[in-house]
């Protein structure tokens, strides 16, 4: 979540942040979930760019030159199969290649491997791997080495990040030949196939992961248009143009190594002084802009702004269906009336968002019938409340057999004051007469509350590259763990999520979860706030930074124009 | 002079100890399990948070816990960061020089310019000198020093382009950060300075004691 609540700047602040830093960040290129550290993400409403690849340059790229990025964290590892932080995975998404590649628009296209075919069970995946590609450190590219990747994730020795999810129920790999793996899984797992495509199962060399001890940490190696050549802790971390990458990388329309001979990330935690270093030149480009520095950036025309949708669930507050009062299906329809998005983009996320309306983002998942389903209307709300029996009282607020209407929401704090939504749904659901009481806690208690169901439920965000997203969300196995804490449990629901998994048809798979989300909605689960984006701010010479699906940034067509 | 710095050294101990005890101790009394802090963003097993709770001896007795902490970190194994996946002492001695460069060049800075503005000060007593380094002093002790930070790279970095905003190495990056930490420290010896020279009795005091 990483999330983050960094307006301040105190030392001691910042410790904090890093403290509960581990959440605050997407988990991968999985999931990651968040009580609200993320700070919102920039973007005017109306102006996420859903192809948000880079403004069209009219001269040539030229070739060469050294880029300084300043980003707002420091990545915990450059292992990708180690890191739970999608700070990692802005550097080695273009360090590693993974089997398949996954596009802003959500298709699947070959990478490392050519073709991939799905048994009919969803339970076994054929791979066809490239012939041509050898790793950095010269070691081949083949089957044995998908193999090891694999069986290394899964190695009750290896300590994971996000990656071991993504290989859910892992059964094995088998090699076929040398340039054909068989992937296998104890139960049906589709959502493998997104996966294959995520940072987290990005191939890494054997024989560096065998060889190198823990400074695989420091410097992995892997196929990619660039290398890590130097890792200062607490500084930053130098890549450089790998020369011998000479394919067409699959965000590319270009055969070839990279444009840059070099970039340098530095580790800029506080985001005035990283909006400063653009500004004043120190760096390129930033990550991770905040609404209240996106617009003097924006007004600044020696500078550009890039805005990309983070995938996975939205800013959202999940309502617990265990805990009167929002036990109540037409109290939780109710504060989804009363609710205004819109408010939310233009105060808390200044148009680094978009309005939330659905459990996984829009760009995600769209279908006609998930379109606004709790159009901002107070006087429904109100009626809502009645009908549940809820009345107003001489003080504008409500009650019901002499019980005030109560709600106590679940807010993390890292230090710099609780998740920034909270205040505003206190006053828009005082508006119809619901007293919201403000939790603000630490990560370890705020985390226990959710396991516990013991409040009306967190406001929280989930990084997700694949409708199975919903399961861990709304799984009712997932109630007192991670991350289903609206306590939801729900027969058909489970069903149909197990269907999901179970499917191997895009089409029909999204029909599923298409189907999922009407109930969810129906029942009204949750309370989706603002979809969050994340906002990049650079020199206007900089052109072709490109980002995948799940929204981290790809250096290879990057150029600096002279 | 030796036998201070000794006693002091000494007197550090107990105070260690007692920090570790107190920290330790608050980590167990906040609500929550630490494994499943660590494995929280993972949809984790019950058999993996078991592993990683037998692994970092968590099932053990507090004191116990306590005890090999003291014990190890005495033989000088301060534990494996989960976050970073490396040693702790590693990650401490990778630092350690910044930390030191950037200490060294706060505390000169500051002794530099605090006794010799406390000296100007007390010589030239309730004169304009005086008042206008006295006030200097006291908007520096008052100020936070995050926020004249900020303050140095909106004006040095980002206006004049004379010193980086971040990063570490050589003298220029050392300017701004050693400038924030030291002057707030100045304006304290400036002013302590100064009152040392202006009590009549310095001398004779300081014999008493």
């Amino acid at each position: 979540m990483q999330p983050y609540d960094r307006y301040t700047l105190s030392r001691r602040q910042l410790l904090l942040r890093s403290l509960g830093g581990l959440g605050a960040v997407a988990l991968g290129s999985l999931m990651a979930a968040c009580g609200g550290g993320a700070p919102p993400q920039a973007g005017a409403p109306g102006s996420a760019s859903s192809a948000a690849s880079s403004a069209a340059a009219p001269a040539a790229p030229t070739k060469g030159g050294s880029l300084v990025v300043g980003l707002d964290q420091e990545p915990p590892t450059m292992d990708p199969h180690a890191s739970p932080s999608a700070i990692t995975f802005f550097i080695t998404n273009s360090v590693f290649e993974a089997l398949t590649f996954k596009d802003q628009k959500g298709l699947l296209h070959p990478w490392l491997a050519e073709s991939w075919q799905a048994s009919p069970d969803s339970k076994t995946f054929t791979f066809k791997l490239r012939k041509d590609v050898r790793f950095s450190d010269g070691t081949p590219f083949n089957a044995e080495a998908v193999k090891a990747n694999f069986d290394r994730i899964v190695d009750p020795k290896f300590k994971p990040g996000g990656s071991l999810s993504a290989l859910r129920g892992y059964d094995g790999t088998k090699v076929i030949n040398e340039a054909e793996v068989q992937v296998s899984f104890k139960e049906p797992f589709s959502p493998f196939l997104t996966y294959s495509s995520g940072g987290t199962l990005g191939m890494v060399s054997p024989k560096a992961f065998k060889e190198m001890g823990d400074t695989i940490n420091q410097r992995p190696v892997g196929s990619g248009p660039f290398t890590i050549k130097e890792y200062v802790a607490k500084d930053h971390v130098t890549i450089v143009r790998n020369p011998d990458y000479t394919r067409k990388a699959p965000w590319s329309d270009r055969e070839g190594a990279a444009y840059l001979d070099e970039i340098r990330f530095k580790f800029i935690p506080e985001a005035g002084t990283r909006a400063t270093t653009v500004e004043s030149g120190e760096t390129q480009m930033i990550d991770f802009v905040q609404p209240q520095d996106l617009p003097r950036l924006q007004a600044n025309n020696k500078l550009k702004i890039e805005k990309v949708p983070w995938t996975g669930a939205p800013r959202i507050w999940m309502l617990n269906v265990k805990l009167p009062p929002t036990d109540d299906p037409k109290v939780r329809q109710a504060i989804n009336h009363a609710i205004s998005r819109d408010a939310f983009v233009a105060t808390v996320f200044k148009g680094t968002a978009n309005p939330g309306q659905t459990p996984l983002v829009s760009t995600m998942l769209e279908d006609a019938s998930l379109k606004n389903p709790y159009p901002f209307d107070q006087i429904k709300a109100r009626a809502l409340l009645d009908e549940a029996g809820w009345k107003e009282g001489p003080d504008k607020m409500r009650a019901k057999g002499g019980q005030r209407m109560e709600l106590v929401l679940n807010a993390i704090d890292y230090g710099a004051g609780p998740e920034p939504t909270a205040q505003l749904i206190q006053s828009q659901l005082r508006e119809v007469g619901i007293d919201v009481k403000i939790k603000a806690q630490a990560r370890p208690p705020y985390y226990e509350d959710n396991y516990r169901c013991a409040t009306n439920g967190p406001v929280m965000f989930l990084r997700s590259i694949d409708w199975d997203g919903l399961y861990a969300l709304f799984g009712t196995k997932n109630i007192g763990g991670n991350f289903n804490w609206s306590c939801y449990s729900n027969p058909k629901v489970d069903e149909l999520l197990a269907k999901g998994v179970a499917e191997s048809d895009p089409e029909k798979r999204k029909a599923i979860y298409v189907e999922v989300e009407k109930t969810l909605l129906q029942e009204a689960v949750s309370v989706p706030l603002a979809e969050e984006l994340s906002v990049w701010a650079m020199t206007a010479k900089a052109s072709g930074l490109k980002f995948d699906f799940s929204a981290y940034p790809l250096w290879s067509d990057v150029s600096l124009a002279k | 002079m030796l036998k201070y710095i000794a006693a002091r050294l000494l007197a550090a101990v107990p105070v260690l100890f007692g920090v570790s005890l107190l920290v330790f101790s608050m980590l167990h009394l906040i609500p929550g399990d630490p494994v499943r802090m660590m494995l929280s963003e993972f949809q984790s097993t019950p058999e993996q948070i078991q592993a990683m709770r037998s692994q970092l001896h968590l099932n053990d007795p507090l004191p116990q816990q306590f005890g090999r902490f003291v014990w190890n970190a005495v033989r000088g194994d301060l534990g494996y960061s989960f976050r970073d996946k490396r040693l702790v002492g590693t990650e401490i001695a990778e630092v350690l020089p910044s930390t030191l460069q950037l200490a060294v060049a706060a505390t000169l800075l500051s002794i530099a310019l605090g006794v010799s503005l406390g000296i100007i000060a007390a010589l030239w007593q309730n004169s304009w000198l005086d008042v206008s380094t006295m006030a200097v002093a006291l908007v520096g002790v008052s100020m936070p020093s995050f926020w004249f930070g900020l303050l140095l790279i909106f004006a040095f970095s980002l206006h004049l382009t004379l010193f980086p905003a971040t990063g570490g190495g050589d003298l220029r990056h050392l300017v701004l950060p050693a400038v924030t930490l030291g002057l707030g420290a100045s304006a304290i010896i400036a002013r302590l300075t100064r009152s040392s020279m202006l009590v009549p009795t310095f001398v004779s005091q300081r014999n008493d004691v």
